[in-house]
């Protein structure tokens, strides 16, 4: 695993105080964080929360972040699963619409929305009923396109172990999905 | 592209997974985000430590007309006053050896009296020579145990907080669900609340194998913080155990230790006998059976862990691997020993 190009050129700055290595680093890799947790939680403002306090961990452990050959976004991706779990512990009731608030603030056509919504929701739904492992493998996979490696670093869990999961959780999202289409479908037919 | 080995019917899911379009960070939501971070990555700077140039152009060196004559008039003005005073304290500076100044203090006062002229106009104009003034025993101390959460608020020799003893038992459940009530749920005879509107209650039906975690309240019903739905065929991580349940032994008959409420059986020669006792935390994993006297935890593993105590709003948690750890709120994540560089876990102790 290396660095992206200048990655560790702007963790070197970033760490002599240069504000403008620290915004690149954040531009770099915001909208995967993003990307992330809002598949793991339930509401756009926690996602936003949760990503606004990644990386205020980051530039607080800038000082003392040493280059040990693992991309900067594995450390990030780390904070990010450990801050959902403690989200999780932290909050003894779940509230709000998965995905539904985010109908109201996008500016696309209305019908593309709504499909597209309805697509998010659906894997949303199916993606939150599965364990936690298989979740976080799952959209560090294939939404997010990490390899293995890197997420075996990320998830304290040997690369080869990741893979034979990957089988596992990718036939138990295809159950999920079936659930989640069935009784999706269901509810429809019965506002009608 | 992904390249895994995949099935047919494994690469389309994947496919659908990929087309689906990706939730976006709002502008104003990641600027906001970003002013916040550079807000923080500004109070992180050690004292003296120059901020970003290109980011912070009023520090750049005056240029116009108004910024020059305002040099000039300091200038003037600091000459004027060097003079006066090198006039009248000359014999003083240099037959005076009764220095009444502290270490830090010499620091700001030496340079100003022996080359008055030079280090006057910069300081005014840059604003960046001031931070020596600030003395370092108010640098904080970062150590490596301590997260950089506590090392920016912690002066150099506060001692970390020691945590006090929770008696709130963080419950995971793993189980068959024998009826769903609006949004309670019931496994192994266990009432758990959820959220009335998560999710997962428009996917689970009676008879699914369901993993809850959260906490046991006083009047035994647990409130879930988090409820997946396991899959038929996916082996747990530890097949031998389905229930975890972290507290306090509030007592011990014979082989059966009271945790939280709950029965947890442990066998009669199990070694851990000879140590446990009331108060002590335990964190056990096991398996729900029915006996004679109810309801009984069959431990599969267990293990004392008060040997660390932890403040109000900490808890300890075995995550997928079987490692132990404690979380605590605002004392930054544990990354534990990641082998990233970043070493910020080892404050909240590792129990496992």
């Amino acid at each position: 695993m290396q660095q992206p190009p200048n990655e560790r050129e702007l963790i070197t700055q970033a760490q002599s105080g240069d504000e403008g290595a620290v915004s690149l680093l954040y531009e770099t890799h915001v909208d995967a964080i993003f990307e992330y947790v809002r598949y793991r939680v339930d509401s756009k403002s926690t996602a936003e929360d949760l990503t606004s306090e990644v990386f205020l961990r980051m530039v607080r452990g800038l000082a003392t972040y040493r280059d040990q050959g693992t991309p900067l976004r594995a450390w990030l991706f780390r904070i990010a699963a450990n801050l959902i779990i403690d989200h999780y512990r932290q909050r003894k009731k779940v509230s709000a619409g998965p995905l539904l608030d985010e109908l109201a603030s996008d500016d696309t056509d209305p019908i593309e929305r709504l499909a597209r919504s309805e697509d998010q929701l659906r894997l949303h739904l199916a993606i939150r009923a599965l364990p936690e492992d298989y979740q976080d493998l799952l959209l560090l996979r294939f939404v997010e396109n990490l390899p293995h490696t890197e997420i075996a670093t990320i998830m304290n869990k040997s690369a080869d172990a990741l893979r034979a999961m990957q089988h596992r959780a990718l036939k138990a999202l295809a159950k999920q999905f079936e659930r989640v289409n069935a009784n999706l479908g269901q509810q429809k037919g019965d506002e009608k | 592209m992904i390249d895994d080995q995949l099935s047919p019917e494994e690469r389309q899911l994947v496919q659908k997974i990929q087309a689906v379009a990706k939730p976006k960070l709002e502008a104003t939501a990641r600027e906001t985000i970003r002013q916040s971070m550079l807000s923080e990555f500004r109070g992180t700077l050690p004292p003296g430590q120059p901020h970003a140039p290109r980011m912070r152009p009023r520090f750049s060196f005056p240029t116009t007309p108004i910024w020059v004559a305002a040099a000039v008039v300091v200038l003037v003005v600091g000459l004027l006053i060097v003079i006066q005073n090198g006039t009248s304290n000359h014999a003083a500076l240099e037959g005076s050896s009764t220095p009444t100044a502290t270490p830090e203090q010499q620091i700001v006062v030496a340079p100003t009296q022996t080359a008055p002229v030079p280090v006057v106009a910069p300081t005014a104009t840059e604003g960046v020579t001031i931070t020596p003034l600030v003395s370092p025993e108010f640098i904080p101390s970062l150590t490596r145990t301590l997260p950089p959460t506590t090392a920016q608020v912690a002066p150099s020799g506060t001692p970390v907080p020691l945590p006090t003893l929770t008696t709130e038992s963080v419950v995971t459940i793993e189980g068959p669900v024998t009826s769903i009530t609006d949004n309670v749920v019931t496994i192994y005879g266990f009432q758990i609340e959820v959220a009335p509107q998560h999710p997962i209650l428009q996917i689970i039906d009676v008879g699914d194998v369901v993993r809850v975690e959260g906490v046991l309240d006083s009047s035994g019903v647990v409130l879930a913080a988090v409820v997946s739905n396991l899959p038929d065929a996916a082996p747990a991580a530890d097949s031998r155990a389905t229930v975890g349940l972290d507290g306090p032994v509030e007592a011990i008959n014979g082989n059966i230790l009271i945790v939280n409420g709950i029965s947890v059986q442990l066998a009669p020669n199990d070694p851990l006998l000879q140590t446990v006792l009331p108060g002590s935390f335990v964190s056990v994993q096991g398996n729900f059976e029915t006996s004679n006297a109810g309801i009984v935890l069959v431990v599969v593993n267990i293990a004392i862990v008060n040997n660390i105590s932890v403040e109000s709003g900490c808890w300890y948690h075995v995550d997928a691997m079987g490692m132990g750890h404690w979380h605590c709120d605002g004392m930054g994540m544990g990354m534990g020993n990641d082998g990233m560089g970043m070493g910020m876990g080892d404050a909240m102790g590792m129990g496992g």
